[in-house]
């Protein structure tokens, strides 16, 4: 069922959001996985993607497997949960990892997609595969105490590149390894991220919509939500040369903001 | 020094001293932040990473830097 999704009350997009592609299941998709199964994502169809077997060192904070899984496909684990818990649930598994050949193709056969990546390279693939599909997408990250989230809208709303052009060249898997995931954090922004996939499929506007949420919980913790906007020169198509004046039209009304 | 005009810009949304306009390149480095990583706004614009050499932080300016947060 294609439904309207408002766009700020000006105008409307046509999207359907029946077909929700989750893209990994480790510290974000588990816990953004569990909430969409919990909200009734039963009648929505899950499409469930990782390349990787459960290991015991998940078990803390993929809370959804258990001991007996290690060694089993996350995704047939997963599946294996969710169907227990909720029979008459439609999940789709692929225990592969999303890469350049197959991307494309498994993002334009959904509406909604959770990008619940474990690292900088996949996360722009994600970005560009729903450029180029006009697919919806929330973006989350995590790495020690701190979770990011951003929902981009294509053609309309900051995509990834927009916003840090290419992947950081260091290796944010050996990051990880350094700081580790710290679950509450990671369970924060994947929770975050299924209940952006659930206003996209009430066709409602996700909150997070062209603005990034970092939430640091070290040090002196802050959350913080930044609007940000298409740049020029992106090749997502968001950035429209009338914007830009009707940005600078409305700036001396909001100073400060 | 006590006596100088302090001049300051917002940095994510709180106060931050700058004694006088300053390459936002300084700034990234005083803040310990990798421009590999970052993404940076200034009064709400997106800078682009190709423009970081010749951006200048001037008082008052609202400056949003942003770190990529890559794993999961």
């Amino acid at each position: 069922m294609a439904l309207r999704l408002s766009t700020g009350g000006r105008s409307t997009t046509e999207v359907a959001t029946e077909r929700i592609l989750i893209v990994g299941l480790g510290g974000l998709g588990v816990p953004a996985l569990w909430a969409l199964a919990r909200a009734g994502a039963q009648r929505k169809r899950l499409t469930i993607v990782d390349p990787d077997p459960v290991e015991l060192s998940n078990l803390a904070r993929q809370v959804i497997y258990r001991s007996r899984d290690a060694g089993t496909p996350k995704v047939d684990a997963a599946a294996r949960w969710l169907v227990e818990r909720f029979p008459d649930v439609n999940v789709e598994r692929h225990p592969i990892a999303l890469e350049a050949s197959n991307a494309a193709r498994l993002v334009a056969a959904h509406d909604f997609v959770i990008d619940a990546t474990d690292n900088p390279a996949a996360k722009f693939l994600i970005n560009d595969a729903c450029i180029a599909a006009r697919t919806p997408f929330v973006y989350g990250g995590v790495v020690g105490m701190t979770g990011q989230a951003m929902t981009v809208i294509p053609g309309e709303t900051a995509c990834i590149r927009c916003v840090f052009e290419t992947p950081p060249d260091d290796n944010e898997n050996q990051s990880c390894r350094e700081a580790g995931i710290v679950g509450p954090v990671a369970g924060a922004i994947g929770e975050m991220q299924a209940a952006e996939a659930m206003r996209a499929w009430r066709a409602q506007r996700p909150l997070l919509s062209g603005k990034i949420l970092t939430y640091d919980a070290s040090g002196p913790a802050r959350v913080r939500i930044a609007a940000v906007s298409p740049r020029p020169g992106c090749g997502c198509g968001a950035w429209k040369p009338e914007s830009r004046d009707a940005r600078s039209r409305r700036e001396p009304q909001s100073p400060g903001n | 020094m006590l006596d100088s005009i302090a001049t300051s810009i917002t940095l994510n949304g709180d106060p931050y001293p700058l004694d006088r306009d300053t390459a936002l390149t300084a700034l990234l480095e005083r803040l310990n932040m990798r421009r590999g990583r970052v993404a940076v706004e200034i009064n709400h614009e997106i800078v682009p990473k190709a423009r970081y050499d010749e951006t200048m932080v001037r008082a008052g300016d609202h400056v949003e830097i942003i770190n990529f947060v890559g794993g999961g």
